[in-house]
Order: C-alpha cells, then sequence, then structure tokens
C-alpha cells in the first residue's frame, strides 16, 4: 500500500521532473555507449567505426525515452501539457489575435461575473443566520385585501399581536423558536452622551438574536425574563453605535445609558454589519405579557421570525398556523375574523422584488457573452482558414485529425483560461463598484464581494465561452485537406465562402442581440427622462430640510396627551429663530414631508354623506409652510395667525381631493369630520409625496395649532444661498432652544428626489453599459467579417477592377453582403426585443415597452455603427489597386 | 552454425535484470548488459536501447534503487541495486512465468 502511494507520488513528480529524467537516461546511454566503443576499439575497430557501432547498437536515445514516457507519467495529461505549450508559441506568434481574443472574452466574461456576484449575494449566498434556511417570516394575512392605489405599497400581509405571537409559540410540531420585533422601529433621543442624537431602536423579543441565531460579541444578549414588564431595561447596542459614541470601549457591558428619556442597562453589544430587521442601531426588549386580553388582537405590531423545526417546511408550518387561525377567527370574529397565517422563507422576504430585476440584469450579462463568444467564434474561423497550409504540413507528417483537432482546441483553452483570468480581475474591479451603487437599493447588495462561487462561476463561463467558440473553428480546421493545403497560396475560395456564411451568421445574431440590449437601455433612458419632466407640484430648488423630534418623555402631558402647546411653543420659537437668518427666505413645517418616506393618512367623513368614509392624506402644517415649499393656492386662503387652538377648526384641501368630494362644486365652506369637525377654506395644487413616478393622491391640511401632530415634525427652509451653506446655521437655533433637542435626516429637497430615483437609475446606468459594450463587441464583429471577406476576395476585386469596374461598382458588390447581414441582425433583433422588453415593465415609467420611438432610434443607431463598421473596409477594398492584386496569386 | 539469436521477449527484461542484480549485487548498465549476454550465451539479444528504460522504470517503481559510484576504471556510473520490494517482484515475476511456460508446454503436448 505504502509502495504505491510512493509509486503515485514518483509518477506525480516526474510530471514536472521529467526532465531530471530524461538528463539521466541521455548520460548512462552515452556511459554505455562509450564504453561499448571502447570495447569495439579493443577488438581492432577504428575509433569512429566503434562509435558508430555503438550508438547503432544502443538506438536511438528518443525512442528510449518514448519507451520511459509510455511506463512514467500520465501519458494524457503530458499530450496536453505539449498541446497547451505549443498552443502558447502559436499565439506568441499572432499576438495582435491573441490579444483581441483574450480581451473581447475579458469583456464578456467579466461584465458577466461581475452582475453574478450581485446574484450570488443577494440570492445564493447563505445569510449571515445559523441555518439560515430555517428561518422563516410568519404574517397575518387578510383574506379579503384588494389593492389600492392610494396605498400602494401595502398588501395583505401584516404583523401580528402579542397574542397571535403567543397562538404561533404554542405550536412547537412546526416552530423551533418564535421571535418578533417590533413593526414601528422608535427613533429614542440618546441624551448625555455629548450631541444629542437619535439611534433608530428596536424592540425586540428576548429570543429574538436566539432565533435568528446570532451571538453577540460583547455581553451575553438579553436575559431570558428581560420581555417582562419592569425587566426590559436592558439595551444591546450596534457595532456602529459602540464604536462612535462608546469609543469601542470593552467594558461597557453594565454600563448604564439613557435612551428616550430612560435608563437602560448595556447588556450586549453585536457585530459589525449586524443590523437586523432595517439598520437598527441598538435593540432593547418588547414587554410581552403573559396573558394579554383578547381585545389586544387588533393590535397588531409585532413582526414574527421563527426557526422552523428540523425536517419541517415553510409549506407545512402555513397549513398548521391556517388551522389555527380559523379557530381564533370563530372563537374571536370581531379581531380575527378575515385572517389567516402566511409563512415565507426570510430569504424571500428580504429580496422581495429584487430577484426578478437582479436576474434580468444576469440575463443581460449573458447575451453580451454570447456575442463576445460569436465574436470569438468568427476570428477562430477566419484563423482557420488562413492556417490551412500549416494544418495539411501537420497531417501530412502523420498527425491524425483527432491529434489537431486536440491542438487546436487546447489554443482555444488556452485563450480561454487567460481571457477568465483577465475576465476575474476586471470583474472584480467592476464588483466593488456595482456593490457601493447598489448598496443604496438593498443594503445587503453593499456586503457583496467575490467569493470562491464566484470564482467557480468565471472559469466555468470562460471555459464554456471557449468551447463552445471553438468548437466549429476546431472541426473545421482539422478537417484540412492535404491536397488542396499544400496547393493553393493561402486558402481554398470554397472553403472561405461556407466561412464567410458562418460568419454572416453569427454576426447578424450578434447585432440582433446587441439590439435587445439597446432597445432596453433605451427604454430606461426614456423613462428616466419622463421622469425628470414630471411637475412635481412643488419648487425643489433652495430647500433645506430636516425633522425634529418632540421625544414623548419631554413633551407629555401627566394626563399622557402630548403637550401641544409646549410644542407650538417650540416650534414657534424655532421658526421666528431661523427666520431672522440672512439668506433664509421662509421657514415652514409639517408631519409628513414630501419624499420624506413618511406618510399619514386617516378615513375621513365628509358632512352630508353619513356612513361613507374617504380615505386621505393627512397632513399637519405650521408657520408659512405653502410659501414655502410652493405649493401654490388655487382657490380660498391659506392658514393664518388667527386660526389657534380655540378658534374654528378649518382644513385646506387640494385639488385631488377636491374633485374626489365636490366635483363641479366649489369646496370652499364644506365640512369634514377627522376626529372633530372641520371647515375648508382653501385649495391647493397637487404634490408628488412618495415617489416620482406615483401621483400624490388626495390631501388635507391642518394647521398644527389645533392639532396634534405627530410627535416629529418636518422642517423645510427656503434660502436664498445654497442650502447646503445654511445646515450649520439653521442647526445652532433650534439647539439654541433646547440643547438636546434631537435633529435627523438632514438633506436638500433635490437630495432626497435624487435619492428616491437611485433604483431606476442603476438599472439604467448598467444596461446601458451593457448595451454599449454589446454594440462595441457587434460593431468589432461586423468589421471582422468584412476585412475577412474584403482579403479572401481581394483577387477577384482585382479582376474585376481590371476588367473595368468602377469604384462604386466594387463598393456595392462588398457592401451587399454586409448590408444583408446588419440587415437580418437588426430584424431578428426587433423581433427579439418587442418579446423581451416587456420584462421591463415595473422599472418604466409612463414608456410602453414597445415604445416605437425608442425601438426607431435604438434600430436606426444600431444600423448606423453597422454601416460605418462595413463602410471602413469596403473603402479599401474599392481602393485596390489591380495590380497588387493579381499579383497575389 | 549458431543457433538463432532471439529477441528478449517483451516484458520478460524486467525479470532478466532483477535477477541478475539479485544474484550478482550492484551493477551498473553496462555491466548488466554484458552478463545478460554472458548469461545467455549470447543467445540472447539484448536492445542495449531498452535497457536503460528498463532500469529507471524498476526504479520508478520502487523495485530498484540506484547511487552514483565509480567503476574498475574511474569512471562515474550509476550502480543499480535490487531493493526488498524488487526482491518481491522478483519471486513473483519468476513464479509468473513458471506457470505460464508450463501451460505453454501442456498446449504444444497437446494435452487437451
Amino acid at each position: 500500500m505504502l509502495s504505491r502511494v510512493r509509486s503515485l507520488g514518483r509518477r506525480v513528480r516526474s510530471l514536472f521532473a521529467r526532465d531530471g529524467l530524461d538528463e539521466r537516461l541521455r548520460t548512462e546511454m552515452e556511459l554505455h555507449a562509450l564504453l561499448l566503443a571502447e570495447r569495439h576499439e579493443r577488438r581492432g575497430l577504428a575509433p569512429e567505426d566503434a562509435r558508430r557501432q555503438a550508438r547503432l547498437a544502443l538506438g536511438s536515445v528518443d525512442q528510449a525515452r518514448e519507451q520511459l514516457r509510455d511506463r512514467i507519467g500520465f501519458r494524457l495529461l503530458e499530450d496536453l501539457a505539449s498541446d497547451l505549450r505549443l498552443a502558447w508559441r502559436q499565439l506568441r506568434r499572432s499576438p495582435g489575435f491573441a490579444v483581441i481574443a483574450v480581451v473581447t472574452l475579458a469583456l464578456g466574461v467579466g461584465v458577466n461575473t461581475a452582475v453574478f456576484s450581485l446574484v450570488n449575494g443577494v440570492l445564493l449566498r447563505p445569510l449571515p443566520f445559523r441555518d439560515a434556511e430555517r428561518l422563516v417570516t410568519v404574517f397575518e394575512r387578510d383574506k379579503t385585501f384588494q389593492p389600492n392605489i392610494l396605498q400602494p405599497d401595502r398588501n395583505a400581509l401584516m404583523s401580528t399581536s402579542v397574542p397571535g405571537l403567543l397562538d404561533w409559540r404554542s405550536q412547537k410540531g412546526v416552530f423551533e423558536e418564535v421571535g418578533a420585533y417590533g413593526w414601528f422601529s422608535r427613533r429614542l433621543a440618546l441624551t448625555g452622551l455629548g450631541e444629542p442624537e437619535e439611534a433608530l431602536v428596536s424592540q425586540v423579543t428576548a429570543n429574538f438574536f436566539t432565533t435568528l441565531g446570532v451571538e453577540p460579541m460583547l455581553g451575553r444578549g438579553f436575559p431570558s425574563d428581560s420581555d417582562q414588564a419592569g425587566r426590559d431595561d436592558r439595551i444591546v447596542l450596534g457595532h456602529a453605535l459602540w464604536q462612535r459614541r462608546f469609543h469601542a470601549d470593552p467594558g461597557v457591558i453594565g454600563r448604564t445609558m439613557t435612551a428616550g428619556g430612560r435608563a437602560y442597562t448595556v447588556v450586549g453589544v453585536m457585530p459589525p454589519g449586524f443590523q437586523f430587521p432595517r439598520g437598527e442601531q441598538a435593540w432593547v426588549p418588547y414587554v410581552v405579557p403573559a396573558s394579554p386580553p383578547s381585545d389586544s388582537r387588533s393590535s397588531r405590531n409585532l413582526q414574527v421570525i421563527a426557526r422552523l423545526r428540523r425536517g419541517a417546511s415553510a409549506a407545512q408550518a402555513q397549513a398548521v398556523l391556517e388551522k389555527l387561525a380559523s379557530v381564533r377567527a370563530r372563537e374571536f370574529p370581531a379581531w380575527q375574523g378575515k385572517w389567516t397565517a402566511a409563512v415565507i422563507p426570510l430569504r424571500e422576504h428580504l429580496v422581495g422584488n429584487t430577484r426578478q430585476r437582479l436576474l434580468l440584469l444576469f440575463g443581460a450579462t449573458g447575451f453580451v457573452v454570447l456575442i463576445a463568444c460569436a465574436n470569438l467564434a468568427n476570428m477562430l474561423l477566419a484563423r482557420g482558414t488562413v492556417r490551412t497550409r500549416e494544418m495539411a504540413l501537420r497531417v501530412a507528417l502523420g498527425a491524425s485529425r483527432f491529434r489537431l483537432l486536440r491542438q487546436i482546441m487546447a489554443e482555444t483553452l488556452l485563450l480561454a483560461v487567460l481571457g477568465g483570468a483577465t475576465g476575474i480581475a476586471i470583474a472584480v474591479y467592476w464588483t466593488r463598484a456595482l456593490a457601493a451603487m447598489a448598496g443604496e437599493i438593498l443594503p445587503q447588495l453593499a456586503d457583496v464581494r467575490p467569493d470562491w462561487r464566484v470564482l467557480l462561476f468565471a472559469l466555468g463561463s470562460a471555459v464554456t465561452a471557449g468551447l463552445l467558440a471553438g468548437v466549429v473553428p476546431s472541426l473545421r480546421a482539422s478537417r484540412a485537406d492535404v491536397n488542396q493545403g499544400l496547393k493553393e497560396g493561402i486558402t481554398a475560395p470554397g472553403g472561405s465562402r461556407a466561412t464567410r456564411r458562418l460568419g454572416g451568421l453569427l454576426v447578424a445574431g450578434e447585432l440582433a442581440a446587441a439590439l435587445v440590449l439597446l432597445a432596453g437601455a433605451g427604454l430606461m433612458v426614456h423613462t428616466l427622462a419622463r421622469l425628470g419632466s414630471v411637475n412635481l407640484g412643488f419648487r425643489p430648488d433652495n430647500l433645506l430640510t430636516m425633522r425634529i423630534t418632540f421625544p414623548p418623555y419631554k413633551y407629555l402631558l401627566p394626563t399622557r396627551r402630548p403637550d401641544i402647546a409646549r410644542i407650538n411653543a417650540v416650534v414657534d420659537q424655532a421658526v421666528r429663530g431661523i427666520d431672522a437668518l440672512p439668506g433664509v427666505q421662509s421657514v415652514g413645517l409639517t408631519d409628513a414631508l414630501p419624499f420624506s418616506g413618511v406618510q399619514r393618512g386617516t378615513n375621513l367623513e365628509v358632512d352630508g354623506r353619513p356612513g361613507q368614509k374617504f380615505l386621505t392624506h393627512t397632513r399637519c402644517v405650521a408657520a408659512e409652510y405653502f410659501e414655502t415649499m410652493g405649493i401654490p393656492l388655487v382657490r380660498g386662503r391659506l392658514f393664518a395667525e388667527g386660526d389657534t387652538a380655540t378658534a374654528p377648526k378649518v382644513a385646506i384641501v387640494n385639488q385631488a381631493l377636491a374633485r374626489q368630494l365636490w366635483p363641479g362644486e366649489d369646496p370652499i365652506g364644506k365640512r369634514v369630520t377627522w376626529d372633530a369637525p372641520l371647515e375648508v377654506v382653501g385649495v391647493v395644487g397637487e404634490v408628488r409625496h412618495l415617489r416620482l413616478d406615483l401621483p400624490g393622491g388626495p390631501e388635507i391640511y391642518v394647521p398644527t395649532a389645533q392639532y396634534r401632530g405627530g410627535s416629529a415634525l418636518f422642517l423645510a427652509v427656503r434660502t436664498s444661498l445654497d442650502p447646503a451653506t445654511m445646515v450649520a446655521a439653521v442647526r445652532r437655533e433650534v439647539w439654541a432652544i433646547d440643547k438636546d433637542q434631537p435633529i435627523e435626516d438632514v438633506r436638500t429637497m433635490e437630495e432626497r428626489i435624487a435619492g428616491s430615483g437611485s433604483p431606476r437609475r442603476f438599472y439604467a446606468l448598467l444596461l446601458g453599459v451593457f448595451a454599449a459594450i454589446a454594440v462595441l463587441l457587434a460593431a468589432v464583429g461586423v468589421y471582422g467579417i468584412m476585412s475577412y471577406a474584403v482579403s479572401q476576395r481581394t483577387h477577384e476585386i482585382g479582376i474585376r477592377v481590371a476588367l473595368g469596374a468602377r469604384r462604386g461598382q466594387v463598393l456595392a458588390l462588398v457592401l451587399r453582403h454586409g448590408v444583408l447581414v446588419t440587415a437580418g441582425g437588426l430584424g431578428i433583433g426587433l423581433a427579439g426585443a418587442l418579446a423581451a422588453t416587456r420584462l421591463l415593465t415595473t422599472l418604466l415609467y409612463d414608456v410602453a415597452p414597445t415604445d416605437p420611438l425608442t425601438f426607431a432610434s435604438v434600430a436606426l443607431g444600431l444600423a448606423v455603427v453597422a454601416l460605418i463598421a462595413c463602410y471602413i473596409p469596403a473603402c479599401r477594398a474599392a481602393n485596390v489597386d489591380p495590380l497588387v492584386a493579381l499579383r497575389r496569386e | 552454425m549458431t543457433p538463432p539469436r532471439s529477441e528478449v521477449m517483451p516484458g520478460t527484461l524486467d525479470l532478466l535484470v532483477l535477477k541478475t542484480l539479485d544474484t550478482l549485487g550492484p551493477l551498473h548498465g553496462y555491466a548488466i548488459a554484458e552478463r545478460l549476454h554472458q548469461v545467455s550465451r549470447a543467445l540472447l539479444e539484448v536492445n542495449q536501447g531498452s535497457l536503460y528504460p528498463a532500469l529507471l522504470r524498476l526504479e520508478h517503481d520502487g523495485a530498484v534503487d540506484s547511487a552514483w559510484g565509480t567503476t574498475e576504471n574511474n569512471r562515474k556510473a550509476r550502480y543499480y541495486a535490487i531493493t526488498k520490494a524488487g526482491r518481491r517482484r522478483l519471486a513473483e515475476e519468476a513464479d509468473k512465468w513458471e506457470r505460464m511456460a508450463d501451460v505453454i508446454h501442456r498446449v504444444l503436448d497437446g494435452a487437451f
């Protein structure tokens, strides 16, 4: 056994150290020859004869070497090694071809691999939780849900209540562990640590981290009794917060800190990168009463994550929970009547519809790879016909067709490996850039790095591409006809015509693929243009915005109602201070700013329509909100000093609401009820609120003086200078009133709007880049076959010119082939694009997937590029000197 | 008239070399060839070009070991010596050869 291992080891080693063995063989045989020669000499032969006899007796060293090789080493691998060496030498002799081939392949593989990195990071890589495939999110599902255009981001899935959580916890048959986090993460003011700051804090059950399978980096996390009342004053910090505010002090465990006016003891610090579920910076316990009252079932603010038992599937768990839900629906018809359950794997929930988008991009890069393959195949075909002579010679010298095929494939393989390696380098560089851009869309994407899967994919796709491209050219080249090859100067005309046809077909395919990508990119560009010209309804320029909160612990009356009077007093003081600043034109506040992601709504009742409710967005505004935002007044008046807390309650509606409630009538003076009766005193224009591509919908505005808003207000400041320069001054004004006032989310309105468009821009940019690469490769392909065709027909052209053909006629002759190929490619491409672009529908705005303008312009553009690529070699052909051409025989 | 020289049958060269080394101890390549020539009473034509590949193969398989040494004429030469594994192989191969010869005899004697 051991000797076998040793023998194997020697065999492998001999693969690499074969030169040593060869050396030895030669020296020994030389010595033997010497001795033999001496013996012959002693017998009386002349020295040269003696030496000759000796050498004859020994035979050739090379033959001996062959014998040696037969038993030592691995024949197949050695042949491959020699093929590769030969291939390397061949490539070195035509560096231009090699470089272009490698670059072509590298572009295709690089782009494809970069997007695969993203796909890998989001869809394939395991989530950073222990046994992440067993993690699921559980929702209550509304059986009666209908989609609603006013609230496009809502769907039938809803979080659950405390009794709901306890119900699900009891299902130990399917769930190993059930944890939850609060649906609303709160921004709590961290005080006593220098500048006041708000941190996003999530309330979670005590077993939250255990369910996920993540251990804190420091400390032990929440003790299991943390979700009981009175024991919930523990806090777990996120890594970034710990570094920033506690200066990475390892002794932070056990320290107390204040958040939201309450004291907490630090019991853990999470590892870097952990921000589940929404970028939270700290976690506190959610108090789960042991026996909650039944009516708390209507309070659905717990988002549940659970770990399935080994062997249980999400579908099984869902079936169990649905049965339980129907039982509960009978027990509590008021609160659970319309609710059932839904169990969704965690990854799916996190990824959402990004999956389709990423796969779309991946498909697009697949096109690019195919185009690169086609180009490579064409180049190999052309090269093959040029080397017919060499191949014929080899066949004449005894190489079998299989051996020839193997050698050519080895060349292709070498190109593929080089292309793949370069492609990986490109991909690594691009992945980093892509991940930075994509991180805004999906936080997981920012963390994407090439791992072993990506490298394997890159090499695999390079080799596959190379083999795909090389199969037909290799077969062609190895079929070299000895007679023909040795006779002809360069090539046989018959062979090259077939090659031209194949080449033309490939290039037509490339053009088609490039057109599809170009159409997609064009549609995205069109969409971005449409979005750019959308009427916002307000003036976004020179607008500085920020959020100031009024934490309950400071602004709560003993009756546990918000201290409106104090809030408004603070607001008034701040407004006066900021307004007085030089460079400030006006100031306004609102509790739901456009493009802040905040949306508020209520069900409005209208006088004279009893029993009907109208879903409306609500806004509480203060100071000169409308003037600051530039929202036009259409009828009636804006809020004024007289609209105080004691005055009659008033409201302003926007045109959408007016149209909906009182079409054709004057809304001024009409009355509605929102917690209290309101009289409509003005009508303003509509604005885009959540997104550029979504109309804002009906809105009703009330003054903060008369109404409690949320505990946070957005400050909007219209500046005459660049808003970014006013940030420090405005902040100072606010802190002058209350130094602990948290100020968050300071951005100009233009930045907000730009940020909301970044997903679309990301996809548009990528599609654009892919399309550009595809067009470049396709153009190179067209140029390539045209050049090749011209060089093949130089002789024929020379004859024609000599016989009197004019330049124009020659041009037409040569261009015919190119025009045919281009037309064919564009035709197929248009058909393909018409079919494929419907995949983009969710990304488009106000542009049909078959928009004729876009299609016409990209088709025209590609045609022009292709024709230019045809024209250049055609010009060369037309300028052929007949004497030179004929002499080429 | 001298009996016709027979070529060494393929595969048996290993056997002959091993036996030579086993009997005579470490030898260099030329000496092995001479010895084979002697012992077979010049009936065996060893293709000397096959000898060295055979020796190197045997060394590769672990049946012989080699080392540099000096000949009687003070030349540097590589000496080959049989190893324990080589002796085992010699025994196996000899055994196989005997059995093969036996079978062939029987066929030729028409014992079927």
